[in-house]
């Protein structure tokens, strides 16, 4: 009897065993989200960098999600995207009050296992156990069903404290500017009711692409002698185009969280009409003034002719 | 003489105004049981009736749009055909930058509803659409291309009666030197990326196939696989770091592999080299429901000469292989009496001695109690394309970033129903499904 009972009770311990390491369920794997940092403790005025990450990635294409934090306690200042796993932000990663809100794809879906979302910088603002915390998690399969994985995140318990924990946020070795990058100019009736519009998203795997800027301009002028004035301004892909005559040059800069830029250009998809040119107005000005000087001087020197005696000519 | 063409030219109006045409009005024409309200012209049959009304008109829609799913209009009266439109001329193609080549053309008709450009990559490639604009545009920007590489196109206006005639053909090469600072286009102005830094891609395709290749998702090269499938090419001037390599072809009927992704941490001044690449093969078939009892042709390519095993989705799954001949055509001839009536899948892989691609893409046909020819697999991804250019890109994602947590317009519903998740909501999950058809 008492043998009997071991037996089943080995027996179904085994079965056990064999359905929490069954292909069904590891198919069910949730994508896990967690934090890490250099150390759990900082003092009040000192700042900490968090990275975000998850794992069990392997044909994620879409991830989405809040990060939750006590700003009384430990208050986020900014968010970096260096070197991130994520190719295109649909939103954010950008801070909201006491949160940052993210939301990014991985076209194709992610190769490897795990990696890094984005990072952010807490500084100290009072004694206490500030507790990070995950909200609404989001991540899809790279079906073209867009299936939802069951997802997990992993609190994260940072210590502040009134005295100095020595944290600190290692200053920003960053001298490379984003990676070229392209521009692409449409005109949809499903984007600004049918006006046209720019894209563009850069790469910056140090410290990642902080904002763009954009600027446009008709250039005047003859050959390669050409100028144009304009005015840089904040922009965001898709981006309204001002000149929907798509005569200017339309140029995008990336800027990086280092303040490092870099610019590039698409040349109009119009030229510029003949009277729209200043440049030839210029000239045609030139040769009316040319014409006009030659035209005076020849006058005058029939006028000096007449007045001068035959017998002097 | 002048007095004979005087007299013969009086006879001519005065004979012309005696033909008894008379055009009717509005409400001429009428009975308890319809109004005819718009003009017909009767050439002296008396009045219409309504014990025997006679058609003199037809409905026509006059141009492409004027009635849609969402809006119909109704425009009775004369009725005219539209004719085929005028072939565009002066077809231009400029290369301002290492990737971007800007067309412009005369527009010669004034009854299009658009025109229709095509490419081909060098002097021996294959035309294939690559944009379609409304009416009454003459230029066009084509922005996602190679450096250094010669580029054809020409094009065709359309309308509701067909296409004309192409145009001649012009052609372009893009730049391939590095633009100076500050001249140039497409990558000017900043510093230049560290040099040395680069990686090549070695690998298997099909025979003649068109290679691109995705760097963080957007294109980064674009080559030619040879006769023997093997292609080879590098991405350069990177800086160091992660980078997400995204690798397709399309094979010579235009058909798309699925993409081959790798995460590569690239080292500063290194080349990093990832070889030994078998993309998966094509698939297509030629139906889609069989008669239970009939063959279903089964097709796709591969490299020359691979063994290409298909697998069918029933109740149980089938194995069946077939060889690719010489110029990586597969075909396996698939007796659908083997599976039961209903819906079922099918994908494929090669092998090439030691090498195995990864699954294709799963191609869906029913079993049923007709023969169904479908329409060739469309060239063009079935979703996600949202601005029906035959590519999912940035310019998708920028269309739908726009609409992200807004409320939809009743136009873009419609698209959103049709190519995306059809919630009427554009979130995440939508997304998801672009970037699974992404193409650069």
């Amino acid at each position: 009897m008492c043998n009997r009972f071991i037996f089943i009770v080995a027996l179904a311990v085994v079965c056990i065993g064999v359905v929490s390491v069954s292909p069904a369920a590891a198919q069910t794997q949730s994508v896990e989200f967690f934090f890490k940092t250099s150390q759990a403790q900082l003092g009040v005025g000192e700042s900490l960098e968090v990275e975000v990450w998850a794992k069990n990635l392997r044909r994620i294409n879409a991830l989405g999600g809040i990060v939750r934090f006590p700003t009384e306690l430990a208050a986020a200042q900014n968010v970096r995207t260096g070197d991130s796993i994520v190719n295109f932000w649909v939103d954010g990663p950008r801070l909201d009050g006491d949160a940052v809100i993210f939301a990014g794809i991985i076209p194709n879906g992610f190769a490897g296992e795990e990696g890094k979302l984005f990072s952010a910088v807490f500084e100290g603002a009072g004694a206490g156990e500030a507790v990070l915390s995950f909200e609404n998690l989001e991540a899809f399969l790279n079906d073209g069903q867009g299936t939802a994985m069951p997802v997990s995140g992993a609190p994260l318990t940072l210590a502040v404290t009134l005295q100095p924990q020595g944290a600190a946020v290692p200053v920003l070795a960053d001298a490379i500017p984003p990676q070229p990058f392209e521009l692409s100019v449409a005109c949809a009736q499903e984007v600004y009711e049918g006006k046209c519009f720019v894209v563009f998203a850069a790469q910056d795997k140090e410290s990642g692409v902080d904002h763009y800027e954009i600027r446009e301009r008709r250039l005047h002028g003859l050959g390669v002698l050409k100028i144009g004035v304009g005015k840089w301004y904040r922009a965001q892909s898709p981006q309204l185009l001002r000149d929907q005559q798509l005569k200017s040059r339309v140029e995008v800069r990336a800027i990086d969280a280092a303040g490092n830029k870099r610019a590039v250009f698409i040349e109009p998809m119009r030229a510029l009409a003949w009277y729209e040119d200043i440049g030839a107005w210029l000239l045609i000005t030139l040769g009316i003034v040319l014409f006009v000087v030659v035209v005076v001087s020849r006058i005058r020197r029939k006028i000096v002719r007449i007045g001068t005696p035959r017998s002097d000519r | 003489m002048r007095n004979v063409l005087t007299a013969l030219l009086i006879a001519a109006l005065v004979t012309g105004a005696a033909i008894p045409v008379r055009v009717s009005r509005a409400t001429d024409y009428s009975s308890s049981h319809f109004i005819i309200k718009d003009p017909v012209v009767e050439f002296g049959s008396g009045f219409g009736t309504s014990s025997g009304f006679q058609l003199w008109g037809a409905l026509g829609q006059p141009s492409i749009g004027f009635t849609t799913t969402t809006a119909f209009g109704l425009q009775s009266g004369f009725f005219y055909f539209l004719g085929l439109p005028a072939v565009p001329d002066g077809l231009g193609a400029s290369a301002v930058s290492q990737t971007q080549i800007n067309l412009s053309w005369t527009d010669r008709s004034g009854n299009e509803a658009g025109f229709s450009i095509e490419r081909k990559t060098g002097s021996g490639g294959t035309y294939a659409v690559i944009a379609t604009t409304t009416s009454n545009v003459a230029a066009y920007s084509d922005s996602t291309l190679s450096a250094g590489t010669a580029y054809y196109y020409r094009l065709r206006s359309f309308n509701i009666d067909g296409f004309s005639s192409y145009s001649a053909e012009s052609s372009a090469t893009t730049q391939s030197a590095p633009p100076p600072p500050g001249g140039g286009g497409g990558g000017g102005g900043g510093l230049p990326p560290p040099s040395g830094t680069s990686v090549i891609f070695r690998g298997r395709a099909y025979p003649a196939s068109y290679v691109t290749v995705l760097k963080d998702g957007q294109i980064a090269g674009l080559t030619k696989a040879g006769p023997d499938a093997m292609f080879e090419i590098t991405v350069s001037s990177i800086s160091a770091g992660i980078y997400s390599f995204g690798i397709w072809a399309e094979d010579i009927k235009g058909y798309r592999s699925p993409t081959q992704t790798f995460i590569t941490s690239l080292v500063s001044g290194a080349t990093s080299v990832i070889s030994g690449i078998f993309l998966a093969p094509t698939i297509a078939t030629d139906k889609t429901e069989v008669k239970r009892g009939n063959v279903i042709d089964i097709f796709g390519y591969s490299a020359p000469l691979a063994n290409v095993s298909v697998i069918i989705s029933s109740d149980e799954e089938l194995l069946k292989k077939t060889p690719a001949d010489t110029a990586g055509a597969w075909l396996y001839k698939f007796d659908s009496f083997e599976v039961s009536y209903g819906d079922h899948a099918a994908r494929s892989r090669s092998v090439v001695v030691n090498d195995i691609s990864d699954f294709s893409k799963t191609v869906t046909f029913q079993v049923g109690t007709r023969d169904v020819y479908g329409q060739p697999p469309t060239k063009c991804p079935k979703r996600a394309d949202l601005n029906a250019d035959c590519k999912v890109n940035l310019v998708d994602f920028s269309i739908a970033a726009y609409w992200y947590k807004r409320a939809l317009s009743a136009a873009f519903a419609l698209i959103e129903k049709d190519r995306l998740n059809g919630d009427g909501l554009i979130n995440l999950q939508d997304f998801s499904i672009m970037a699974y058809y992404w193409t650069g």
